[in-house]
C-alpha cells in the first residue's frame, strides 16, 4: 500500500466519525450556521449595553434553548421555540429570532433566517396569529452554509428579497463567497458579508455591522 | 489515462457519497461546473453612425479593443482544491461553528425541532431533522476536525493544491 493509499483511508474513516457525529446533514449544518449569525447578533446588542434573555413564545424564561429547522410563524406553539428579548434603556424592547415569516411590502410572506424586530409587533402578531411587517422589521440577515461558491441564482433571489422587504439593515451572509454573487450585490447596493466563520475578521465585521445598527436604534428613539 | 490529482478527485468524492457527503460533492461540481470567469480584451468591430453620402449611406465600420467575460475550466489540481475545501466546511468548519454557538449563548445544549411531523432524513439530503447541538460532544468534534485538517494538508502538499 503506497502513503498515498494510507492517507486517502486516513480521510476516510475521519468522513465516517464525522457522518456519526451528524455532520452529514446538510439542513443541520444550515440550522446550526443560522443560529451562529444569530448568536452574533445577540451578542451584538449586548455589546451595546443591552439586557438580553432568552425567552419562549409564550413570553416566559427560556430553560431549553429549542430552535426551527425551517422557516415557521412566530405565532407557532409546536413547540417552546426561543427567542432573544432585547432591551435598551429607553428604548422600546426587541426581539431577535431565527427562521420567522415576514410579510414583504408585496404582501408576500418571505422567509427571515434572522430577524430583530419590535416587541410590539411581535406581540401583536402573536396574539392576531399574523406574520410581522417588514417595515417593522430593524435587521434580516439571509444565511447561507456552503461547501463550496455559492451559486449566483442565491444573489439574484437575496437582491428580489430586499426589494421586497426594505434594503436597509438586510445582510446576506455565508461562510463561503463567490466574486460573481459580490459584484452582483454591490452592484444593486445591498449588504453582503462573505467567509463569516468563528474567529475570523469577516465575523467579527459583522458583529460590528449589527452593533452600529443597534446604535442608531438607541439614538434614534432617545 | 487520469492523472493523480483525478485519482484522489475520485476517490474521495466516493468516500463522501459513501459516508452520506454527497451534497458537498454536488456543490462541489456546481462549482467546477461553472467554471471560472475573466475578462478578455478583445478588438471588437462596430460600426459607426451613419453616413448619408447622397446616393447611398454606409457606415465605417471600425475595431476598437473592449473587455468581455469569458469563462475557462478549472484543472485538475484546482478541481481537487475545490473538493478539499468543501470537506472542510462541512467537518472542520461545522466542529468550530458548534463550539462558538455553545459559547456564545453559554448553555450546554441547543435543540433544533422541526415544527411538523418530525420526518426521516431522507439519506443526506434529509430536511428538518431535529438534532441537538451538545457540549459534551465538542471535544469529540475539534478532535476529528484537527485530524481532518492534518490529513487534507498532507493531501494539499503532495497534490500541490493551493489552500
Amino acid at each position: 500500500m503506497s502513503v498515498h493509499d494510507d492517507l486517502i483511508d486516513e480521510i476516510e474513516a475521519t468522513i465516517s466519525a464525522a457522518a456519526g457525529l451528524g455532520y452529514n446533514q446538510p439542513s443541520a449544518t444550515n440550522d446550526v450556521y443560522e443560529n451562529y449569525i444569530w448568536s452574533l447578533c445577540v451578542a451584538a446588542a449586548q455589546s451595546k449595553g443591552a439586557t438580553v434573555r432568552y425567552e419562549t413564545v409564550q413570553g416566559q424564561p427560556a430553560n431549553n434553548l429549542i430552535f426551527r429547522t425551517s422557516p415557521g410563524a412566530i405565532y407557532s406553539q409546536a413547540h417552546d421555540y426561543t427567542h432573544a428579548a432585547v432591551e435598551f434603556t429607553g428604548c422600546p424592547p426587541l426581539e431577535i429570532h431565527i427562521g420567522i415569516r415576514v410579510t414583504g411590502k408585496s404582501r408576500v410572506l418571505h422567509e427571515c433566517d434572522v430577524a430583530v424586530l419590535f416587541k410590539d409587533e411581535a406581540d401583536l402578531c402573536r396574539a392576531e396569529q399574523v406574520h410581522p411587517r417588514a417595515a417593522r422589521v430593524l435587521i434580516a440577515a439571509e444565511c447561507k452554509f456552503y461547501t463550496s461558491a455559492i451559486q449566483l441564482h442565491l444573489g439574484r433571489g437575496f437582491i428580489g428579497l430586499t426589494r421586497d422587504i426594505h434594503a436597509k439593515e438586510r445582510y446576506f451572509v455565508t461562510n463561503s463567497g463567490s466574486a460573481n454573487v459580490a459584484k452582483l450585490i454591490r452592484y444593486h447596493q445591498t449588504e453582503w458579508d462573505f467567509d463569516v466563520l468563528p474567529s475570523t475578521v469577516e465575523a467579527s465585521e459583522l458583529q460590528s455591522r449589527f452593533s452600529r445598527a443597534f446604535r442608531n436604534f438607541v439614538v434614534g428613539h432617545r | 489515462m487520469a492523472s493523480d490529482n483525478e485519482i484522489y478527485f475520485q476517490r474521495l468524492s466516493e468516500i463522501l457519497v459513501q459516508g452520506g457527503f454527497d451534497w458537498v460533492v454536488v456543490q462541489a461540481n456546481a462549482e467546477i461546473s461553472s467554471g471560472k470567469s475573466r475578462a478578455k480584451e478583445v478588438r471588437a468591430l462596430e460600426y459607426g453612425e451613419l453616413i448619408d453620402e447622397g446616393s447611398f449611406a454606409t457606415r465605417t465600420p471600425r475595431r476598437r479593443r473592449a473587455s468581455l467575460m469569458t469563462t475557462e475550466p478549472f484543472n485538475d489540481v484546482e478541481r481537487l482544491g475545490i473538493l478539499i475545501r468543501g470537506i472542510e466546511a462541512a467537518i472542520a468548519s461545522r466542529a468550530d461553528i458548534e463550539e462558538a454557538v455553545l459559547n456564545l449563548t453559554d448553555v450546554l445544549t441547543i435543540d433544533f425541532a422541526p415544527e411538523g411531523d418530525e420526518l426521516e432524513a431522507f439519506g443526506s439530503a434529509g430536511t428538518d431533522v431535529r438534532h441537538r447541538l451538545d457540549r459534551g460532544r465538542l471535544e469529540g468534534g475539534k478532535k476529528l476536525s484537527d485530524k481532518l485538517l492534518n490529513s487534507l494538508r498532507q493531501l494539499r502538499e503532495q497534490a500541490r493544491v493551493g489552500s
